[in-house]
């Protein structure tokens, strides 16, 4: 197990990267739809920046991992560079591409104040690209996605995501923050 | 004009913030340390985020090597079945010796 042991890294961190990726984007469409009107906009909005955050560090983790396993082969450039890899270049370049929307939805949200609203909400909506092209990169990359537990989660995970964009898309534009008058403010901002 | 008497003006509206925003941070707060609305979660969150990756990663580890002792089974049974074959035997064998030390005592003792 020593020898693999980054290799085995590299796995886990890449899949805990996809979860908590997925479900901020599931926490951004709740704060968004207010579809569950129970949790607080303010701990909605807390929890899923955290989940982004925490999914930037696991993705870290991923890249670490895949850098310091020996038997895999995988050089800074082809962590950061599209199609450089020898191993499935498309499938991993679709990783590379959701890495760096990944930490351009980040970075933006942490400077959301410095930026202009459009700006940041236009970056902001690529989110849904890093969960698109982050699952097709798992399925088509990664080494599990032939496991019944992994394709399962991506199914109902796809499915949750599915259903509250077009919940979102469908609903009449602010009727959410409409319902409560403490998320409007929140609301508008996302 | 007289119906915006009543209403506060931008500067007292401005100094009502300011002064509900410094009271929300001194009361039950450290000086310049923010505190998070979903604080309790973010800790379950990441303990559970930690929590499973160290059991993905050792299940993945388990899986690895329960398959790799799977093929290395499959070959020795494989490698046996040609150590049997009269005249083809010592060939065979003598590669084997390399990877799997099984077959090098079957093929030394037939």
């Amino acid at each position: 197990m020593g020898t693999h042991a980054w290799w085995y890294a590299a796995r886990a961190g890449g899949m805990v990267a996809w979860a908590l990726a997925s479900l901020s984007v599931i926490w951004g469409l709740q704060l968004s739809t207010r579809l569950v009107r129970k949790p607080a906009p303010a701990w909605v909005l807390d929890l899923h920046r955290f989940l982004g955050g925490l999914a930037v560090a696991f993705t870290g983790v991923h890249m670490v991992g895949l850098f310091l396993d020996t038997h895999s082969n995988f050089g800074l450039a082809q962590l950061l560079v599209p199609f450089t890899s020898s191993w499935r270049p498309s499938a991993v370049a679709l990783g590379v591409v959701a890495m760096y929307l990944l930490l351009a939805v980040e970075l933006t949200s942490l400077a959301m104040n410095r930026l202009p609203r459009r700006v940041w909400h236009a970056i902001h909506l690529s989110s849904f690209g890093v969960f698109v092209i982050g699952t097709v990169h798992g399925l088509l990359a990664g080494t599990d996605a032939t496991n019944p537990l992994f394709q399962w989660s991506v199914m109902i995970v796809s499915g949750v995501v599915l259903f509250l964009t077009l919940v979102r898309a469908l609903a009449p534009k602010r009727a959410a923050a409409g319902r409560n008058p403490k998320a409007t403010r929140i609301v508008g901002v996302i | 004009m007289t119906k915006h008497a009543n209403t506060p003006t931008q500067a007292e509206r401005i100094a009502a913030l300011q002064a509900r925003r410094a009271a929300s941070t001194t009361s039950g707060r450290t000086a310049g340390k923010r505190r998070h609305a979903a604080e309790g979660s973010r800790v379950l969150v990441a303990g559970l985020s930690v929590a499973s990756f160290l059991a993905i990663g050792t299940a993945v580890a388990v899986a690895q090597q329960q398959h790799a002792s799977t093929v290395a089974a499959g070959k020795t049974t494989t490698i046996l079945q040609q150590t049997s074959i009269p005249g083809g035997a010592q060939p065979v064998a003598r590669t084997v010796t390399q990877t799997v030390p099984q077959p090098v005592t079957v093929t030394q003792g037939s």
